[in-house]
């Protein structure tokens, strides 16, 4: 799951990496302002074509999107609970109440959230870790704090995989997690946590020597093989993505436009 | 044992096996070659029931071991991992050695003999109180290896039994081992060092990109070098050493033994001693 | 002047109580390439990382004598100068490759170096031909094989501009054919550009044909140092010592017992024409 990057060539994928992250974080800004439920399916619509430009899979991209769905779904269920103003009256339940006013603001809110997911998945299907990592930095980030996220990322599924092998490791011993108690199924966790954090601390060790013998650290300011440089193209996208929304913004905050 | 037809496929949809099928009998020592990536590892995880496959199946003594219990499994098959490190997680060894067998049923008494017998066979019974972590690498792989026979299973599974192991260390598991097979048991050795293979085993099954490419005798398979080469491994030394230098008899040479057999015979005929 | 100089090297770990490295003192030339053998904890790792300087700089304990390095202490050398020079690959390729993409991979060394992108550029194109990885550049470090990622990783040292590399076992895990494609690769390399090559190990097997000296630590004592053709005349020196011996070897001792002395010194001569400094030129 964590590996989701796409490795294709796209027009996403040639876009500076700054460029997106600011795209993802402004689509996430606007849709605090956006309440109004056509504007934001047809939002939705637009940033799921924009999708198909990533060249994701249909597998990995169902799966990610999935996440999303249920997280909407879930609002949009108990949503009932605590909106439960204007007319019609669908369903009346004691303290559940669902009136059609409140059910569409509950999609227009579930509409929110898979927007904001669009527009974060769009940046991690077109952008590798090391790009991020690098966009980050150009943007502010230190270079250290960027490196160990990008080693952090690099090595949770690893260590995920690794926990995995330690399970078959000790089933072949007879080890079954799954019986017993709650307290013994917490127990049951020792043999399988022990060997993966003295893995884990002794690849942290190992690493530590990798890095120091890959001269990291060796000079204060590193160069970097390929640089961030916006080309035309980014910048346009960047000029249009930053000025519709603030413009947007600024319009919903006059009074001008009912977002 | 017997497995028919087995193919697994991973997640992501790559190929791992592929129609394998065989048998195992009581007793026999056979050796599972391959190149890396060749699949022995995933089927060793079928053998033991970790893995299930995709297709066909893997029977004990008749049962599908897809409907045996993990406890059941456990009673008829071990499996040493290729990584000491993915299981040791005891303070002290003697309780590393207990776990396994203590997750079989076996009485305190009996756990208390079966680890110091196997302890000693290993020549770990001097490390019985330090803690397995902190042993070097290759003690590790001592423990981890003493933990598995200590279990007396039927059928052993051995995955890279002698890796990271030094000179000492190599003789001490590999006589422990044979000493081990020698009582009736069976096992199976995993591993890319043709020696080993050619001083344990008698059969040998040679895996390529997931296919059974060969299955027979192991002096017939080691002394096959187009073979070999097809699997992308390397004959003995004394294999190539006898080829290089055209001696008589070359193509059954691939212990030491069969060398000395191969140069003190065939000289003129009859025996030449010094 | 030799490029290594070890004097009475003593080092011991803080958390154990022996030593280490007992009292150490030999010698490695530039462009030479070197067998460090010896048994389970007998001190390998060690005497690697007091090549580059990860000891004493990054790793503490006690060290008394020195190790010298083109004739200046490495105690008065700085870490970064140090693995500029002087490169190490450990064991398991996958601890070490940690981007992205092969090119960042190689990258990675030469930009915490502040080496200028052009200059940086021309290193990664000569790191991946000097170790014959030039077609798989694209590829990602993930999709490749065993013997590929050990290649990457001695590339992305390479990059680095070092004239020294140090392999901590970081061929035992290979396929025996696998083995021997890289160890030709590395002396064929090791020839070319006169780079030196230590590679640390607990069996002599393979590696018995490529080196030009031989190193045997024991219990982190210094047992042996010479030349292939003055240690390999018995196989015990390396069974005492707990190190895998040529099987040929083993097996030209039995037959000078039990056999002819004509075959055991016809077996003999072709044992000796495998070594490294018989040959002609390197590679098999």
């Amino acid at each position: 799951m964590i590996d989701v990057y796409v490795r294709k060539a796209g027009p996403l994928h040639r876009l500076d990496p700054r460029v997106k992250i600011i795209g993802a974080v402004m689509l996430t800004v606007l849709c605090f302002f956006l309440s109004n439920l056509s504007y934001l399916l047809a939002l939705l619509i637009f940033m799921q074509l924009l999708m198909l430009l990533t060249r994701v899979s249909s597998r990995i991209y169902l799966r990610t999107i999935w996440l999303a769905v249920r997280l909407a779904i879930i609002f949009v269920l108990i949503w009932p609970f605590f909106d439960q103003a204007g007319e019609p009256m669908l369903l009346d339940l004691w303290v559940y109440k669902v009136t059609l006013p409140g059910f569409l603001r509950s999609l227009a809110v579930a509409a929110r959230i898979l927007l904001i997911a669009s527009g974060w998945f769009i940046l991690i299907f077109t952008t590798s870790q090391s790009q991020l990592v690098r966009g980050m930095v150009k943007l502010g980030l230190r270079y250290d704090l960027g490196l160990s996220i990008s080693i952090g990322l690099r090595y949770l599924p690893r260590f995920l995989g690794t926990m995995d092998q330690i399970k078959e490791a000790q089933m072949s011993r007879g080890f079954d997690m799954r019986k017993g108690g709650p307290i013994t199924k917490a127990k049951n966790y020792i043999p399988i946590l022990i060997p993966t954090i003295a893995i884990a601390m002794r690849t942290a060790d190992e690493l530590s020597q990798v890095l120091v013998c890959k001269g990291y650290g060796a000079s204060k300011r590193r160069t970097y093989l390929r640089e961030l440089q916006m080309r035309k193209t980014d910048g346009l996208a960047l000029f249009s993505i930053a000025s519709l929304g603030l413009l947007l913004i600024l319009l919903d905050i006059i009074g001008l436009v009912q977002l | 044992m017997s497995v028919s037809d087995l193919t697994y496929v991973y997640e992501d949809g790559t190929l791992a096996l592929e129609d394998i099928s065989f048998e195992i009998s009581k007793g026999e020592r056979i050796g599972l070659i391959g190149e890396n990536g060749s699949g022995k590892t995933t089927l060793c995880k079928h053998l033991n029931g970790i893995l299930r496959p995709s297709k066909g199946r893997v029977l004990i003594e008749g049962r599908d071991i897809a409907e045996m219990s993990i406890s059941e499994v456990v009673g008829k098959v071990g499996l040493l991992f290729q990584n000491p490190d993915n299981q040791l997680f005891c303070s002290t060894v003697t309780e590393e050695m207990s776990f396994g067998l203590r997750n079989l049923g076996l009485t305190e008494d009996e756990i208390a003999t079966r680890s110091q017998r196997y302890a000693r066979l290993l020549r770990i019974d001097g490390l019985a109180e330090r803690p397995p972590l902190m042993l070097s690498l290759g003690l590790r792989r001592l423990v981890t290896i003493a933990s598995v026979l200590a279990m007396e299973q039927d059928i052993v599974l051995l995955d890279e039994p002698t890796a990271w192991l030094d000179r000492f260390q190599s003789r001490t598991a590999t006589d422990a081992i044979k000493g081990f097979a020698s009582s009736g048991r069976t096992i199976v050795v995993v591993s890319h060092n043709m020696k080993l293979i050619a001083d344990l085993t008698e059969r040998a099954v040679v895996l390529s990109r997931g296919r059974k490419i060969a299955d027979g005798s192991t002096r017939e398979i080691l002394a096959d070098k187009e073979l070999l080469r097809r699997a992308g491994l390397s004959p003995t030394p004394v294999s190539e050493l006898a080829s290089d230098l055209g001696i008589a008899g070359h193509e059954r040479v691939i212990t030491e033994d069969d060398l000395i057999t191969a140069l003190c015979r065939g000289r003129d005929g009859g025996v030449v001693r010094p | 002047m030799p490029l290594f100089s070890l004097r009475n090297v003593t080092f011991r770990y803080p958390s154990q109580e022996g030593y280490a490295l007992r009292d150490i003192s030999c010698e490695i030339d530039e462009g030479e390439f070197v067998a460090l053998l010896g048994a389970d904890g007998a001190g390998k790792s060690t005497f690697a990382k007091l090549l580059n300087g990860v000891i004493p700089h990054a790793v503490r304990g006690t060290l008394t004598g020195e190790v010298l390095f083109k004739g200046v202490p490495t105690t008065r050398l700085q870490i970064t100068g140090l693995v500029r020079e002087v490169g190490l690959a450990l064991q398991d390729p996958d601890v070490q490759l940690f981007l992205d993409s092969i090119e960042e991979e190689l990258a990675f060394g030469p930009e915490n170096l502040a080496v200028p992108p052009a200059e940086i550029e021309k290193r990664i194109a000569r790191a991946l031909e000097l170790m014959e990885i030039t077609d798989i550049r694209a590829k990602s470090p993930k999709a490749l094989s065993g013997g590929q990622k050990q290649r990457l990783v001695i590339a992305s040292i390479l990059t680095m501009g070092t004239e020294t590399i140090v392999l901590d076992e970081a061929l035992s895990m290979l396929d025996q054919s696998v083995k021997k494609e890289l160890l030709d690769t590395l002396k064929r390399m090791s020839l070319r550009e006169k780079i030196t090559v230590v590679v640390a190990s607990q069996d002599a097997e393979d590696i018995y044909r490529y080196c030009d000296k031989m190193i045997l630590l024991d219990g982190g004592r210094l047992a042996a140092v010479g030349r292939p053709s003055e240690i390999l005349r018995s196989s015990q020196v390396l069974t005492s010592l707990g190190i895998e011996p040529p099987q040929v070897l083993e097996a030209i001792e039995r037959i000078r017992d039990e056999g002819p002395t004509d075959v055991s010194g016809r077996l003999s001569r072709y044992f000796l024409s495998q070594l490294s400094e018989n040959r002609m030129r390197g590679g098999s």
